[in-house]
């Protein structure tokens, strides 16, 4: 029925009408795209494999193909397993793409780190309550850039205010709006910081208190991010 | 062992069977089966998507490699990635396996 044939292409070609039509009915099946043909020249190769190896044990050319072609699966079970395996995962990036070994942290580190994430919250909104109750009551600055520091303020109690509603109350799975909240505190940290900086080099004015906040509010958005994406790893795993 | 029960854990399968050194797709199936005794009995043909999704996800990486003057196959083998994925799944099999282990026992 079936035989092994060199030939002039790349692989072997299998010779019987049922490993064509089977062949035949899985390229249509697949339909076109350079991963299908990929999977069905493998699939091609498997069957050759499969019966070269039968014929090496003794069996005979007939046997060896259809035994080939009876573990290899149907054709509906080989597509519904490519339809499925190549289906859009979660929008988030897998973990083990950006190498995060978050999910070996230990219970008690990812507690620690959810504990220090708390207490950074606190710490930040309290000095963001200060900061823009002061923009609003006593800054002399001009309006746009009190609208901007009372904004900041607001913005980043929101983020601490999420912190404890998602951590520290109801807990366990964090929420997408926090991680983008830990971006917003990384980005403004990091921003502040650096205007910070800036303004001591240029006006002499250094101002420790600002610096200092500003870390702090870096650090609590890559605690925040660190350990939304740890939790995230859990729940893909 | 049939398919349902597998899928779940085939990525770990997969990953430990390629962490020994590069393989193509048949020799893959054939080590899973030897080193199973044969108790993994899934249609093969299912496999190579398998394998295709975890080279999408950069856990394997795979090339033509020519066997013999006419003939080719694809062969799999580990990325770094690959290598702290399978460390991390075998991991939490081990914790997976002990828990049910005391369970069931």
């Amino acid at each position: 029925m079936a035989i092994l044939l060199g030939s002039h292409g790349d692989r072997r070609r299998m010779k019987g009408k049922p490993i064509e039509d089977f062949v035949r009915r899985l390229r249509v099946e697949l339909g076109e795209g350079s991963e299908e043909a990929r999977l069905v020249s493998e699939i091609e190769d498997h069957l050759a494999d499969a019966a070269q190896d039968a014929m090496a044990r003794g069996t005979s050319a007939d046997e060896a193909w259809d035994r080939a072609l009876g573990r290899v699966g149907s054709v509906a079970e080989i597509v519904a397993s490519a339809r499925a395996e190549s289906a859009p995962g979660p929008a988030w990036p897998d973990p083990r793409l950006l190498g995060v070994r978050a999910a070996r942290f230990t219970v008690r580190e990812v507690k620690m780190i959810k504990v220090s994430v708390l207490a950074l919250a606190l710490v930040t909104s309290a000095l963001a309550a200060l900061v823009g109750f002061h923009g609003v009551l006593f800054d002399d600055g001009s309006p746009i850039w009190n609208l901007l520091k009372v904004s900041a303020s607001i913005a980043v109690i929101g983020v601490g205010a999420l912190t404890w509603s998602q951590l520290g109350i109801r807990s366990p799975n964090p929420v997408r709006a926090l991680f983008g909240g830990a971006l917003f505190l990384i980005t403004a940290g990091s921003a502040g910081a650096v205007w910070t900086w800036h303004l001591a080099r240029v006006t002499g004015d250094f101002e420790a208190w600002a610096l200092l906040a500003n870390l702090l509010i870096l650090s609590q958005g890559c605690l925040t991010a660190w350990h939304s994406y740890s939790r995230f790893a859990e729940q893909r795993s | 062992m049939k398919g349902e029960a597998l899928k779940g854990h085939l990525d770990l399968l997969l990953l430990a069977v390629v962490r020994e050194g590069p393989l193509h797709g048949y020799a893959i199936i054939e080590e899973l089966r030897r080193r199973s005794g044969g108790a993994f009995d899934l249609p093969e043909g299912t496999i190579y998507p398998a394998l295709h999704r975890l080279e999408r996800s950069k856990l394997l990486r795979s090339r033509w490699q020519s066997v013999g003057p006419r003939r080719r196959r694809r062969v799999y083998r580990l990325t770094r990635h690959g290598e702290a994925a399978f460390e991390e799944e075998k991991d939490q099999w081990r914790s997976f396996s002990g828990a049910m282990e005391t369970v069931v026992a």
